[in-house]
C-alpha cells in the first residue's frame, strides 16, 4: 500500500508545523491535525488516512489510549509514535499496542521519511 | 470549557487553607478563559499536578497581599517585607492549597501528585501554563485578591 | 552532587538545542550551586516532574536566543518573545529536553517520573525563586544570546 494521505494528532502546535513542512515536502498530503488523542480517533474515523504520527503525552486522551482506540476500529491502522518521553514502560506499553515503530523527538526530515519507509 | 469539578477543588482549598490561618469570608470573583496569562501584579506562585490529572495552578497576588498571607501564615506576627522566609512561605502556601486540592481531587477518584512550586516575582509578565486553556478565577479575601490560574489538561 | 541527576539535563539541551535549532551552546561543562534567587535573562520555561522523586528543570535565555531558535524552527520572523509561537517554541524545546532526559533517568534509575506542561513566561526583570529546593546552574553561550539551565531536585544534598 502506498502511504499519501499523513493524520498528524500533538498538543504542540510547533510540532504541527515542522512535520507539516517535513512531510509536503516530501510529496505527502497532511490530511488532519488533531490536537488531542480524542480529537486523533475522531479523525482517524472519518478521515482513514494511511498513517498517524501520534504523540502519547496530550490533554484529554492520551497517544497510547488513542493508538488502542484506533487499534479497535481498524487493526491494519498504521501508527508511528513520536514522543519527548520514550522510557522502558512507555515503550513497553507500545509495543504491546502492536506499534512497531516509536520514534523519539527531536526529528530531522530524515528520521521522518526512513521511518515511513519502514511501515510501508 | 475546563469541567466545573476539576477548578472547584482549587477554590474550595484556598478556603479551607485560609480558615486554617483564621481567615473567613473568602468569595469567588469574576471568571475568565484565556490562552495567555498576563500577570500585573507582583507575585505569580505555579505548582505542577501529574497523574491522572495533569497541567499547572498558577496563584498571583500583590505584595501587600503575600505580606497579609504570610502574616497571617505566622499567628499575625508582623510581615513588613518579602525576605526569604517570607517567600519561602508563599511557596508553602502554594504547595498547601493545591496539596489539598489533590486530596479532594483523589477522593474523587483521581490519582493525582503535585510538584514543587517556583515563585516569579516582576510585573508585566506574559505566561503560557497550558496547551489547552487556562482558566482565570479572582478569590477576593480580607487580605486581597488571589487570582487564580488554573491550566488543567482535561 | 549526583551526576546522574543532573547530567542528563546538560547533555539534552546542549544535543537537542543543537539539533532542533543548529545553535552551538559553549561553556556548558560545569555546574555550580544556586544561592538563591535567579533574575530571568528575558524568557524562561519550567518543566516540574513527581514520581520516585520530585524536582524542576529551569531553561532560561536572552530574547535574542529565543527569538532566533523561533525563527528557525518556525521559518518564520518573530520580532517580540511575548509573541505566543514564541513562547510556545521555547516550551516545546524545553519539553523534548525534558522528556529525553526524563527518559534516561527513568531507565537508569527506575524512578517512574511523570512531567508537568511546560511553564513559559517572559517579562522585565522578573526573578525566579523555587523556596527550600537546592539548585545548579549550567552557564551556556551561543553566538545568539546567553542562556541558563537550573536543576532543583527534592530531598537533595546537591
Amino acid at each position: 500500500m502506498v502511504i499519501k494521505r499523513i493524520l498528524l494528532v500533538d498538543d504542540s502546535p510547533i510540532i504541527h508545523r515542522l512535520l507539516r513542512r517535513t512531510l509536503e515536502k516530501h510529496g505527502y498530503e497532511v490530511c488532519g491535525d488533531a490536537k488531542d488523542g480524542r480529537e486523533g480517533v475522531q479523525m482517524y474515523q472519518s478521515l482513514r488516512p494511511d498513517l498517524v504520527f501520534m504523540d502519547i503525552t496530550m490533554p484529554i486522551m492520551d497517544g497510547l489510549e488513542a493508538a488502542k482506540k484506533i487499534k479497535e476500529i481498524d487493526p491494519e491502522a498504521r501508527i508511528i509514535m513520536l514522543s519527548a518521553m520514550g522510557d522502558e514502560d512507555i515503550m513497553g506499553q507500545a509495543q504491546e499496542l502492536g506499534i512497531d515503530i516509536f520514534l523519539k523527538k527531536p526529528f530531522d526530515d530524515y528520521k521522518i521519511i526512513s521511518a515511513i519507509s519502514r511501515v510501508v | 470549557m475546563m469541567d466545573v469539578k476539576y477548578i472547584l477543588p482549587f477554590l474550595e482549598s484556598i478556603k479551607s487553607i485560609m480558615e486554617q490561618f483564621g481567615i473567613a469570608d473568602i468569595k469567588r470573583g469574576k471568571l475568565a478563559k484565556r490562552d495567555i496569562m498576563h500577570v500585573s501584579t507582583d507575585i505569580t506562585a505555579v505548582i505542577g499536578v501529574v497523574g491522572q490529572l495533569r497541567g499547572n495552578i498558577a496563584y498571583s497576588m500583590s505584595t501587600d497581599t503575600a505580606k497579609r498571607i504570610v502574616s497571617a501564615m505566622m499567628m499575625g506576627m508582623p510581615v513588613d517585607q518579602l525576605d526569604e522566609m517570607g517567600r519561602s512561605a508563599i511557596g508553602e502556601f502554594a504547595n498547601m492549597v493545591t496539596g489539598n486540592a489533590s486530596i479532594l481531587l483523589s477522593s474523587n477518584g483521581l490519582e493525582v501528585d503535585i510538584t514543587p512550586p517556583s515563585i516569579i516575582f516582576g510585573r508585566d509578565i506574559f505566561f503560557i501554563i497550558s496547551s489547552v486553556e487556562t482558566i482565570s478565577i479572582d478569590m477576593v479575601t480580607p487580605l486581597g485578591n488571589i487570582e487564580v490560574n488554573i491550566g488543567l489538561e482535561v | 552532587m549526583d551526576r546522574e541527576l543532573y547530567g542528563p539535563f546538560v547533555t539534552s539541551v546542549i544535543d537537542i538545542i543543537k539539533e532542533m535549532t543548529d545553535v552551538e551552546i559553549e561553556g556548558m561543562d560545569s555546574m555550580v550551586e544556586e544561592p538563591g534567587e535567579i533574575p530571568s535573562l528575558g524568557i524562561s520555561s519550567i518543566i516540574t516532574f513527581a514520581g520516585g522523586k520530585k524536582g524542576r528543570l529551569l531553561m532560561d535565555m536572552e530574547p535574542t536566543l529565543a527569538l532566533h531558535m523561533a525563527n528557525t524552527i518556525l521559518g518564520e520572523q518573530f520580532h517580540d518573545v511575548k509573541d505566543h509561537m514564541v513562547l510556545s517554541a521555547v516550551a516545546e524545546i524545553n519539553n523534548i529536553v525534558s522528556g529525553n532526559a526524563i527518559t534516561l533517568i527513568n531507565n537508569r534509575l527506575s524512578m517512574n517520573l511523570r512531567l508537568a506542561p511546560p511553564v513559559v513566561f517572559a517579562g522585565k526583570d522578573a526573578i525566579i525563586s523555587i523556596p527550600k529546593l537546592s539548585s545548579q546552574t549550567a552557564w551556556g553561550n551561543t553566538v545568539h544570546g546567553r542562556i541558563r539551565i537550573n536543576v532543583a531536585w527534592e530531598g537533595s544534598v546537591g
